[in-house]
């Protein structure tokens, strides 16, 4: 015979067994809401590199030596390009397919979502919105807004393996089938579409110009520059070798890492080539270039860091290293940052060009670093995220 | 590997066990099969050998859970047989640490190593580039200084054919690399395991990055394409291979790769492709195949994508780019089964030898292959050179200790004048040359030489006194040598790390032709022809440039010389491997009075003294021609590839062909000098350090297992397999458990520890264990008929030897002591005893393993044992068993399979015989006839029904279905324990029963047979019919 304690536990039971199930489901419906999205700073980085020149480059003060702050599992390896930060968030997408918030004071989730299947370029962010490239999945561009938790719209089409670029009111970027493609930020709607030649698909994030110009590469070696706005070929060359990895502007140049070895500098409002410098042998793959105050720097296969006049293509000096340099350098007011595939984060000096500092890793470094003052953030193998800061700062505030 | 085979006895609850010849497999052995990325077709994919990984491993749980242990003598059918991998040396491993590498060799081939470490190293800073990938890791490179030696290697537990360049083992990322006395061809080899061992863990890596399983690999065409294609440029094999498979349609576009998946041809056509992908669409799409291999599973998908094309697009344009290189030449070329006459044709044929006996009978005596097992076979042929009847089989090898082996593509024949045929085998740890008359078709002679491991091509002097050949000593160089008969004496010719191969000795006696690469084009795989001056020693070149020669041979009057060669174009692409020839008539530095004026050199006066040399080539075949003689008769024999098959072919008119050449070129040799060429080295102390070789033991395979069945309930284990750097030392852990209650955890566990040894001849084995829990035993004499399932604890040690007597046979002895208490509720019984047993087997093995079993040869196995309890006396019997198995092929495809067993256990408390099922006694239930006295008789027909079925219908490609074969069987037994006529029907004790029927074999994936079987019964000695039956199993045939 049923007694009341016998019906009360059966349906303490079941309650349990509902809200286990309610946690379950619920789990699966993650989502990232950073209220702080809104607030706006200048040490932001909410592109890829900080900047849409991709010079690599950063005023950010990063005092050696530096210690490891915290290690985060975002449970995906990463593609090319940098995290992006704002206020206390960093953001960063995996080739999981997921974008992961992380508390830069303390190194937890903040909130985690699925977007694809795999998310190769670079996130970009936008007021409140950031805006995704999937290079596997239902959708291939997705626009989130970070603030309230909800897509703005999600477009589908050919995956996008790079990066992005927001010139005004407008996204754009190239799919691996090497169309160009516009859309509006606001609604997704295509606005315009651009072809590379010949089949050519892409390897590299699109550049902003302040002029409001994109330039895409193509991996056979195609240079475009397009008004982002319309779409307008303003001019297009080629060089002779492919082109895997994304360009960096100095001045008034595009310097373009060939994958045969060899270094273009090409003028960006002519597209005529400046000058062309040989790293290696055609064997050898260029890593993106850094540049700044004049000079390049950039990592190759066969484990050399190169210093190099960017006025003329003259090597400066260079670094012997025992491992592939496949990631852009992060090239600070006083020192160059460059992760390798051998797990090994180096700083070197700008003055000296001698080796200051440098760190093991868990895992090989193959995509770029961001920095803001104090903070340094490095992207590595297997699927971590690492927050440098300097040794001092603890000690300093123990004293 | 026997080692690991002949310990599956002490393993507790082996499966049965069995062999495949030169491919061994397992049923359950501790789980140390070791992924390897090769097979005896070259490679086996990683899968597939992790798949059999884990089968074994949960066999081998479950096993143990259900049987428990096994007293050792009694094991009845946990015996196995299969050949023996021997290690004939004890090599003195040494460790050599570069940047990047950690290498073993042994001090005979320091030189040797120092060389592989350069090459290593130079193959890792070019990878690093081509991958843009570093290694996080050093690499285990291990290197042996000839193929002989690499056979022995305990890396792999397969047996090793002659063409095995290298492997890379996915285990513990091991490269093992021979060297085969041709430095080239060494840093080629590096180079090529270097872009597997980058591959492996680049894909790993992006899978990894994407969160992919790891285990998916690249498709086996692609991988080994690859590292073809950047091991170094397309050589003349390759051009032969894709040559031939293109003129004689045998050519398989890209989307029916799998239909020659494994081949030497698939290797070829990867290359192919690859070089295609990286001409058309750029060098940089391979890595970036490797990159998007995550996509998709499907790698069709993954081209597509990376060469933003369809896939049928891209076959096709490799279709026309393939074609486009070599269909313009079709107008020109020879086709060998056309212009020339066929000798042998059927199976696998090379290395021809002419004698005319004297009885005037003309023969051609050759290597062959015609259905498994290699021999030297003689074909008789009339005065037109027409064969008269087939090839009948001189010397049979491949079945005893004596002829081991042959060396069917490196070693040629050789007849004396009077009739003495020298030929090479491998027989122990090296090779010999023997000595056959063929007037009285008797071995008159064998040779051994204590420091050379490998022999190739011995050549006679005119006189018979002497015998010239190749060989590689322990430091891995090539070099030539004299035997001298009489004397007993061993001259070598040369000492220097240059390749010289292919001996032949000039009719005068003046002369030793010989191919070497000691020229200065040497250094980049050419082979020129040279004469060794047996007076003075004078080495002397005959051709000389960028060109690959082999196999010279002296025309009768020793004016000529002829000989294959393949040459590169312009383009650096190799043409076939033509026949061509070469006056050695005149000295050197003297123009003939009369030379050809159409082919006069501008300018050349008669009394002036060039150092050139004319050569012709007399063919101009699709593929390729090897080994070319001429004959007293004025032929040209020799052995042509066509369709993929090599056959013995013959031309007639050989002075006719050589005055009017298909081309003809001069050699100057003015300028010829010594190549002088070397590569560099990583010398110790200089660029490497000495490492110490210590026996770590590494984890190999860790894997766990529940079961569930209604007799024990659910049990669970794991077992962990741990080995040493180089396979020779093997240490398993086995725990499982099959309490079912929380309080009996502890008491119902069990544990097995053992470690194997085989790195000297006689592999030794020792454990300890403890077993505890419920048992279902069948043969205990002691269980309940109807459910022998009865609590039993057991603590002991075993200790075994098997010592190899050769390659086919082998002697093992087993002791095991172990306490053990019987606990039977149903009969009341509680024993204990002290258990000391003791077993000695004798094992013969020599037969032909083919997909679904034997199908030639013969094995045997025989065993006396004894267990007694020490202690109590509870136990005391002995055990006898004979089971010998024939093989009879009656044709090709169809064999006649004969197996007769006998098992005699006497005693107190003997165990039981356990046969009945589909792997014995058919009609029956699986284990349903039992006795401690049987005897047992099989007969079966095998025959294939569909041998290809995925050529019918490729859709079963995808099924795994690869062969459907059928028996037609006799099966009969007759099982007693106290009498002979002692009816006990619910064993099927006390009378004779048997089964006739058919059956139906159906392989899926070359590694699982499924069976099926019907048939009639009879009991009472066949007196009356009992019933139809229809079984279904699985398991290979007996």
């Amino acid at each position: 015979m049923r007694t009341n304690s016998h019906i009360r536990k059966r349906s303490i039971g079941q309650t349990l067994l509902i809200i286990g199930w309610l946690v379950l489901f619920v789990s699966g419906c993650r989502g990232i809401r950073v209220e702080e999205v809104s607030t706006v700073s200048k040490s932001d980085w909410r592109q890829d590199g900080g900047n849409y020149s991709r010079d690599r480059t950063t005023s950010a003060v990063l005092p050696l030596p530096l210690k490891l702050d915290w290690r985060y599992n975002a449970a995906g390896a990463f593609g090319a390009g940098s995290p992006l930060f704002f206020g206390n968030t960093l953001l960063v997408g995996t080739r999981r397919g997921d974008m992961y918030a992380i508390n830069i004071e303390k190194g937890r989730k903040k909130g985690s979502k699925r977007f694809a299947e795999a998310i190769e370029g670079a996130l970009v962010t936008d007021g409140d919105i950031v805006f995704i490239p999937a290079a596997l999945g239902k959708y291939n561009l997705m626009a989130y807004n970070l603030r309230t938790g909800k897509h703005l719209w999600r477009n589908k089409g050919i995956p996008f393996e790079t990066g992005l670029v927001i010139a005004a009111d407008v996204i754009v970027g190239t799919d691996i089938s090497g169309k160009v493609t516009a859309v509006d930020r606001f609604t997704g709607v295509e606005l315009w579409s651009f072809e590379l030649p010949d089949l050519e698909s892409t390897y590299s994030a699109p550049l902003l110009l302040p002029s409001g110009d994109i330039v895409i590469t193509g991996e056979h070696g195609s240079l475009i520059r397009l008004d982002a706005q319309d779409g307008q070929l303003i001019w297009q060359t080629s060089i002779p070798t492919p082109i895997r990895v994304s360009p960096a502007i100095a001045d008034e140049s595009l310097i373009v890492s060939g994958a045969r070895g060899v270094l273009f500098s090409i003028d960006l409002a002519t597209g005529k080539s400046i000058w062309e410098s040989r790293m290696g042998s055609a064997e050898v793959r260029l890593a993106s270039p850094a540049a700044s105050g004049g000079k390049i720097y950039l990592g190759t296969s066969e484990g050399k860091l190169f210093e190099i006049e960017a006025s003329s293509g003259v090597i400066n000096w260079n670094f012997n290293g025992p491992d592939v340099f496949a990631a852009p350098p992060l090239v600070t007011d006083t020192h160059i940052f460059i992760g390798s595939m051998g797990r090994v984060l180096y700083a070197f000096n700008r003055e000296t060009s001698i080796l200051d500092w440098e760190f093991k890793l868990d895992g090989r470094i193959k995509s770029a670093m961001a920095a803001r003052n104090g903070e340094l953030f490095v992207l590595a193998e297997p699927r971590h995220v690492y927050k440098f800061i300097p040794a001092q700062r603890g000690q300093q505030n123990a004293d | 590997m026997q080692g690991g085979i002949s310990f599956a006895l002490m393993i507790p609850g082996t499966c049965r066990t069995r062999s495949r010849g030169n491919h061994q497999r397992f049923a359950a052995c501790g789980g140390w099969f070791l992924p390897v990325m090769y097979s005896n077709r070259y490679r086996k994919t990683m899968q597939r050998l992790a798949r059999q990984m884990t089968a074994l491993c949960l066999c081998l749980l479950y096993v143990s859970a259900q049987h428990g242990v096994r007293q050792v003598a009694s094991a009845q059918t946990g015996y196995h047989f299969g050949y023996n991998k021997i290690q004939y040396e004890d090599f003195d491993w040494s460790l050599m640490q570069t940047e990047h590498f950690d290498i073993y060799y042994y001090p005979e081939m320091l030189e040797l190593a120092e060389k592989g470490a350069f090459f290593a190293e130079e193959a890792y800073s070019e990878l690093q580039n081509k991958f843009n990938f570093s290694l996080n890791h050093r690499v285990p490179l291990i290197f042996y200084s000839s193929n002989l030696h690499f056979k022995q290697t305990n890396l792999t537990p397969g047996f090793i054919p002659d063409n095995i360049g290298g492997f890379f083992e996915f285990m513990k990322g091991r490269v093992v690399i021979p060297a085969n006395g041709n430095l080239h061809r060494f840093r080629r080899v590096v180079r090529h395991e270097m872009v597997h061992v980058f591959m492996y863990n680049k894909v790993n890596r992006v899978m990894s990055d994407h969160r992919r399983p790891r285990g998916r690999m690249l498709p086996l065409w692609f991988t080994e394409g690859i590292a073809e294609y950047w091991s170094g440029r397309p050589d003349h094999q390759h051009e032969m291979v894709m040559r031939d498979a293109l003129y004689t349609n045998q050519f398989v576009p890209m989307d029916g790769l799998f239909r020659i998946y494994g081949t030497f041809v698939m290797y070829k056509e990867g290359e192919a492709i690859c070089r295609f992908i990286a001409e058309t669409y750029g060098e940089e799409k391979l890595l970036q195949i490797i990159d998007d291999s995550w996509i998709s599973p499907s790698f069709d998908q993954v081209l597509s994508k990376t060469m933003q094309e369809p896939f049928p697009v891209i076959s096709k344009r490799f279709d026309v780019w393939l074609k486009s290189q070599y269909y313009p030449e079709l107008s020109d070329i020879q086709i060998p089964s056309i212009v020339a006459g066929g000798l042998s044709t059927k199976g696998f044929n090379a290395k021809p030898a002419f004698f005319q006996k004297s009885n005037g009978e003309r023969h051609v005596y050759f290597v062959g292959n015609h259905g498994g097992f290699s021999n030297v076979f003689k074909i008789q042929i009339d005065e037109s050179y027409r064969p008269m009847g087939d090839a009948e089989v001189v010397v049979r090898g491949g079945r005893n200790p004596e002829f081991e082996a042959f060396h069917l593509f490196e070693s040629r024949l050789s007849i004396s004048n009077d009739g003495q045929l020298a030929f090479v085998t491998q027989s122990g740890g090296k090779d010999v040359i023997h000595v056959f008359d063929l007037e009285s078709d008797t071995k008159t002679a064998t040779y051994r030489f204590k420091n050379l491991i490998a022999v190739y091509s011995p050549t006679w002097s005119p006189d018979g006194s002497k015998i010239a050949f190749a060989s590689i000593g322990d430091a891995g160089y090539s070099d030539l040598y004299i035997y001298h008969i009489e004397d007993q004496q061993l001259q070598r010719l040369m000492a220097d790390p240059y390749d010289d191969r292919d001996p032949s000795w000039s009719p005068d006696g003046g002369q030793i032709a010989f191919i070497s690469d000691r020229s200065s084009f040497g250094k980049g795989g050419s082979y020129n022809v040279f004469t060794y001056g047996t007076a003075d020693g004078t080495i002397r070149y005959v051709t000389h440039g960028e060109r690959v020669d082999f196999a010279p041979s002296w025309s009768p009057d020793g004016d000529w010389l002829i000989f294959s060669s393949s040459i590169p174009d312009s383009t650096g692409r190799f043409s076939a491997q033509d026949i061509w020839v070469t006056d050695m008539s005149y000295e050197m530095g003297v123009r003939p009075a009369l030379a050809s004026s159409s082919n006069s050199i501008p300018g050349d006066v008669v009394n002036s003294a060039p150092a050139w040399r004319s050569l012709r080539r007399i063919t101009q075949v699709a593929a390729g021609t090897f080994d070319p003689i001429w004959t007293t008769d004025n032929r040209i024999v020799f052995t042509s590839i066509e369709a993929l098959r090599f056959s013995i072919r013959q031309l007639p008119n050989a002075d006719s062909l050589v005055s009017t050449p298909r081309f003809e070129e001069f050699t100057d040799l003015t300028f010829a000098e010594s190549g002088n060429w070397t590569y560099g080295t990583i010398k110790l102390g200089e660029g490497a350090h000495e490492g110490e070789f210590k026996r770590k033991f590494r984890l190999d395979i860790a894997q766990g297992a529940i079961s569930q069945s209604p007799v024990l309930g659910t049990t669970g284990g794991v077992v962990l397999a741990f080995s040493d750097i180089m396979g020779n030392d093997r240490i398993f852990l086995t725990l499982f458990n099959t309490g079912q209650l929380q309080g009996r955890f502890l008491k119902d566990l069990s544990m097995q520890l053992s470690r194997v040894q085989l790195h000297k001849r006689a592999n030794i084995s020792y454990g300890i264990y403890r077993y505890a829990g419920i048992r279902y035993d069948l043969s205990d004499p002691d269980a309940p008929i109807g459910l022998p399932r009865f609590y039993e604890t057991n603590y002991g040690g075993f200790g075994g030897v098997s010592y190899p007597i050769s390659k086919f046979r082998r002697v093992e002895f087993v002791t095991t002591l172990n306490w053990s208490r019987k606990q039977i509720q149903t009969a009341e019984i509680d024993r204990e005893a002290l258990l000391l047993s003791n077993a000695v087997s004798l094992v013969h093995d020599n037969s032909l393993y083919w997909i679904n079993g034997p199908i030639a040869g013969w094995r045997a196995r025989g065993m006396v044992a004894y267990t007694t309890d020490v202690l109590y006396s509870n136990v005391s019997y002995y055990s006898l068993l004979g089971d010998i198995r024939f093989y009879t092929r009656i044709t090709q495809a169809i064999t006649w399979a004969s197996r007769f067993m006998v098992g005699f256990n006497q005693g107190r408390e003997a165990r039981l015989w356990v046969m009945g099922g589909s792997w014995d006694i058919r009609g029956v239930g699986l284990f349903d006839v039992r006795g401690k006295k049987i005897w047992f008789t099989s007969q079966e027909l095998r025959f294939p029904l569909v041998p290809a079925p995925a050529i019918h219908a490729p859709i079963l490609e995808v099924f795994g279905i690869s062969y459907l074969g059928g028996a037609i069987f006799a099966d009969v037994a007759h099982a007693w324990n106290t009498g002979y006529s002692h009816r006990q029907p619910e064993i099927y004790a006390g009378e004779t029963i048997g089964a006739l029927g058919a059956g139906l074999r159906l392989n899926l994936f070359g590694a699982f047979v499924l069976r099926w079987d019907i048939g009639y019964r009879y009991r009472e000695s066949f007196r009356f019919y009992d019933k139809t039956f229809s079984q279904f199993f699985f398991g290979y045939n007996f």
